[in-house]
């Protein structure tokens, strides 16, 4: 059914409509339960948290009065700093990866099995309704050192018998690789609604154009996904930067992240005092990168814009 | 496409700017006054830290039948229904009569204070004997009533009186056990005799593993270093130990926390030497493989765990009559048949236990277990324990 | 009509490259899957290799264990609660996000994109002191709220890109042709915006399924399925069972995706019968 020209009002959605409620009030209530939500489930905790790292509150009764000293011990070069570095880095190897390995699993979603394309999305993701835990419990036999990995390896020849590569299993790199195993799956969601809501006619307009494919692609289809390839990465850095789960299983000595040292804070050392000062740092480490990585996608769109 | 001007940016568009995060942080600020404000009203546990009030008269206690019933037990896996209390279990006696307790799971020491200190209230919890001074210090346990344990008489005497303090039986010891190095003879050759140092044995590099615990790989350094009481080093021992350990860490493949994961480990061939408790033994022995659970020459590590009985319980009796099962003889068989632990009955008769259970981990020589043989994991001061574990924690981070 | 997606979009060696690269990533994420499922016959507590024999007895023993079944079902609940809130929320403040006004709408956002950034552990100690201040028991309703928290980023983080890239003419024609505000939602944008809404939900109902950390500490008394096998972890003995639970789980999402094809096929039928005046073949 044509839409006639004259009845397409102008795209002002401030523009009074006969019955409706002011228009801020439609918006604050729309906004209220889930801010309220978060605001008592998750500003109040992060609150305590803060007033726990400043010993405000205090884990064992009775030792509790205002002091930095906590702060002050960390910033000063304490081990954990170089280890929260060190979780950024492997984090961001992890994030790029995923998505650059992600992207081309969207487009394909999106883009070319357009007609299995929700079957294949859940062919994605329903490995992760098996438990977290028994999936790399299964990695764990692949990458050991009588694994199939390096079962293969002898079979072959490549490494001598009970030479096994050492560095599969519990490392740095068992972590990253297990994190990009886990992530990728998860990060292709956004950019794939991102490509599936794309304006086909758009990629047919370049076409007509006289783009080629590749060009299509880089000018058109790319820049249009940003916002979900955005999002895609903060679906995997932040989180990642985190991370205490899969260093703890799959770590070893040399792979352990932040997340574990503060994992440990809260757990078996007891020390919810510096354990506080730990999250805090990395709560507002992350929101001030996610601020600057907002800022710097604006010039970026107004540039191509 | 629309393009509406007057519309505002995405939000991923839009700078985060520093207006709009000055604007959250005064409403986190003005969050925090008031939940400081609230901090005085913080409830403090019962009993206000560290009190030992002497425990009620039995008489006091109303009788079982007007108790809830509801007994709630904050326990280790593998001690529960159905595997533990199954149909034909130990714990039938107890369920029939009283019905199924509520079994919830700690899965550390540290993780179980963790949960009640931040509001969880079990009934009885079943920690192990060096923490029971930080349970009473935190105010959320009570003395047991032992007139109402009828098999308290058979439980072996050291490990009862290490549940004590000052005089009262705050603690119930159940189930005890070594912890030693545990090594594959067919790849390992000690350097010498049968020693902790093992764990830092250059030969070994990347197949040792250590147990993820901030007290006892400083234990264990303070014994293979010839100190008179590893369990309260000062803290220039602490900082030597820490910066020798650190030198070391590297031969190590991981720190295991779980003993199913070491387990596997083993049986994978990954590890070859490991910080090790019965459990283990019997997995790799049944996994096909050749291993000695060593007798080190500084002596072997042991723990005792138990239980505690929750200062706010309405199931004081409920509590009591569970206890009293674990504590029988029908119970301490089960323990050490599936187990290899040993359990604090001492009227177990060891002839229905398998044989290399009794010889390995001395389920029949008392003596094998007390000082200078063995080591007891002990109750140490929570601020002692914070000085360990810190430095554990910078080991880790290293 | 327009010329077939395929031909803009992609090459026919493209085409064979991403076949290729989506291949390799269900193998990659289905080796480790038929490993378990190899692991869940085998007749040894520990998943490790040499296969020993065949059995079912972790079946039978899961079939027997209620408190694990019971642990499965519990997920199951606050997992399809939490993700219906999350996503719930998550829509509300899409829209705001994306097509209202608002002073201190980048504050707005930063708050509820913010459970991102905290480490769940320490989430979690927060909300359980919290509860506790709060005198609100700790339990299944705890996890619900915790969940949420955690799920409402993400459902925005997919809800908005969509939002964004939707035509709002559509809406507003509507609109003009005299449709009210509900209507013109449940009959124009709901629709069209449900593939997301769906991917929302998926993502969340993931996420709360197996998570742990939170949970671990504001369960309360109440067991979840990774709270379950994590405490497992201490004895192998009920290993196998779990792994067998995992095994039906796949098995289950197995049926759901057939299920889901054959469907989509049907309606396909059904859909071109129609388009060429024939009866449903």
């Amino acid at each position: 059914m044509a839409v006639e020209a004259e009845k397409i009002a102008p795209p002002e959605s401030a523009r009074g409509f006969p019955g409706r409620p002011r228009p801020a009030l439609v918006t604050t209530g729309l906004l209220a339960p889930p801010v309220l939500w978060l605001g008592v489930f998750f500003l109040v905790p992060v609150v305590l948290i803060f007033l726990y790292s400043v010993n405000v509150f205090a884990f064992f009764p009775g030792t509790q009065g205002f002091s930095l000293d906590a702060w002050r011990n960390f910033l000063d070069g304490s081990p954990f700093l170089d280890l929260f570095w060190k979780s950024v880095r492997m984090s961001l190897i992890v994030s790029v990866v995923a998505v650059v390995a992600a992207y081309p699993i969207a487009y394909y979603l999106a883009l070319i099995a357009s007609k299995r394309k929700y079957v294949l999305l859940l062919l994605i993701l329903a490995p992760f309704l098996v438990s977290y835990f028994l999936r790399i419990l299964a990695l764990k036999v692949i990458l050991g050192d009588q694994g199939v990995i390096n079962s293969f390896l002898f079979w072959t020849g490549i490494r001598a018998e009970g030479d096994p590569v050492p560095w599969l299993l519990y490392s740095q790199f068992t972590v990253i690789l297990t994190l990009i195993y886990v992530y990728v799956p998860f990060v292709a969601l956004p950019i794939f609604v991102t490509l599936e809501s794309l304006d086909r006619r758009l990629l047919e307009a370049a076409a007509d154009l006289g783009a080629s494919r590749w060009q299509t692609f880089r000018k058109v289809t790319l820049p249009l996904s940003l916002p979900g390839v955005i999002a895609a990465f903060i679906f995997v850095f932040i989180p990642t930067t985190g991370e205490y789960f899969t260093p703890l299983l799959v770590g070893g000595v040399g792979g352990t992240m932040f997340g574990n040292a503060i994992a440990d804070q809260f757990g078996q050392s007891l020390n919810w005092l510096n354990g506080s000062v730990l999250s805090f740092f990395l709560l507002v480490v992350v929101a001030v990168l996610m601020g600057i990585f907002a800022r710097y996608l604006t010039i970026r769109r107004v540039a191509t814009g | 496409m629309s393009s509406d001007q007057t519309r505002d940016d995405p939000i991923t568009e839009r700078r985060l700017g520093r207006g709009d995060f000055l604007k959250l942080g005064a409403l986190t600020a003005g969050t925090g006054i008031l939940a400081a404000c609230g901090a005085d009203d913080a409830p403090e546990p019962s009993g206000a830290g560290g009190t030992t009030g002497a425990a009620e008269p039995a008489e006091e206690h109303p009788p079982i039948e007007q108790e809830q019933g509801n007994l709630e037990v904050f326990e280790w896996a593998g001690y529960e229904y159905p595997a533990y209390g199954g149909e034909d279990g130990v714990l039938k006696p107890y369920i029939d009569q009283r019905g199924k307790p509520k079994f919830t799971f700690l899965t550390s020491d540290d993780q179980a204070l963790g949960r009640v200190r931040a509001g969880y209230r079990p009934d009885i919890v079943h920690p192990c004997v060096d923490y029971t001074g930080n349970w009473v210090e935190m105010g959320v346990v009570q003395p047991w009533d032992t007139s109402l344990l009828t098999n308290f008489a058979d439980l072996e005497e050291p490990l009862v009186t290490g549940g004590q303090i000052d005089g009262q039986q705050y603690f119930i010891p159940a189930d005890w056990g070594f912890s030693s190095p545990l090594y594959r003879s067919d790849h390992v050759e000690p350097d010498g005799e049968e020693s902790w140092a093992l764990f830092y044995d250059d030969r070994y590099e990347g197949k040792i593993s250590w147990w993820d615990s901030p007290l006892e790989n400083f234990v264990i350094w303070g014994y293979v270093n010839g100190i008179e009481d590893p369990w309260e080093m000062t803290d220039e021992q602490l900082d030597e130990a820490r910066d020798f350990l650190m030198s070391k860490k590297h031969l190590c493949r991981n720190f295991w926390s779980s003993q199913t994961d070491l387990d596997a480990d083993i049986a994978a061939g990954n590890i070859w030497i490991a910080y090790a408790w019965a459990g283990s033994y019997v997995a790799a022995r049944d996994a096909g493989l050749d291993v000695v659970y060593s007798e080190p020459k500084e002596g072997r590590l042991g723990w005792n765990c138990g239980f505690v009985l929750g200062a706010e319980t309405e199931n004081f009796r409920h509590a009591h009559e569970f206890v009293d099962i674990w504590s029988s003889v029908e119970s301490a068989e089960w323990i050490i048949n599936n187990y290899a632990y040993g359990h604090a009955n001492t009227s177990v008769d060891l002839a229905k236990v398998p044989e290399d259970y009794v010889s390995v981990f001395h389920l029949d020589n008392p003596e094998a277990r007390q000082e200078p043989n063995a080591h007891y994991a002990r109750p140490v001061t929570t601020e002692r324990r914070a000085a360990y574990a810190q430095r554990w924690d910078e080991v880790k981070a290293a | 009509m327009a010329a077939p997606l395929m031909d803009i979009a992609v090459s026919r060696n493209g085409r064979r490259v991403l076949n290729v690269w989506f291949g390799v990533l269900l193998v990659f994420l289905y080796t480790p899957l038929a490993l378990l499922l190899m692991f869940s016959f085998n007749d040894n507590n520990l998943p490790v290799f040499p296969l020993r024999g065949f059995t079912t007895d972790a079946y039978e023993a899961f079939a027997a264990n209620t408190e694990l079944r019971a642990s499965v079902v519990t997920s199951a609940k606050v997992a399809a609660v939490s993700s219906l809130l999350a996503v719930l929320l998550g829509l509300l403040a899409a829209v705001v996000l994306v097509r209202r006004r608002l002073v201190g709408k980048a504050a707005a956002a930063a708050l509820l994109l913010s459970p991102l950034v905290v480490p769940y552990i320490a989430l979690a100690i927060g909300l359980l002191v919290f509860f506790n201040e709060a005198s609100v028991s700790p339990g299944l309703s705890t996890i619900v709220m915790g969940h949420v928290v955690l799920s409402i980023p993400y459902t925005i983080l997919i809800l908005v890109p969509r939002l964004e890239r939707l035509d709002m003419r559509i809406e507003e024609a509507a609109r003009d042709l005299g449709a009210g505000v509900l209507q013109t939602f449940r009959l124009i944008t709901f629709p069209l915006i449900l593939p997301a809404l769906v991917s929302a939900y998926l993502v969340a109902f993931v996420l709360s399924f197996d998570e742990i950390v939170v949970a671990s500490f504001i369960a309360g008394d109440a067991t979840t399925f990774p709270l379950y096998l994590f405490s497992q972890l201490r004895f192998p003995t009920l290993l196998p069972q779990v792994i067998a639970v995992a095994c039906i789980v796949m098995a289950a999402s197995v049926l759901v995706l057939v299920g889901a094809e054959l469907a989509r096929r049907v309606a396909e039928r059904r859909l071109l019968g129609e388009q060429t005046g024939q009866p449903a073949p």
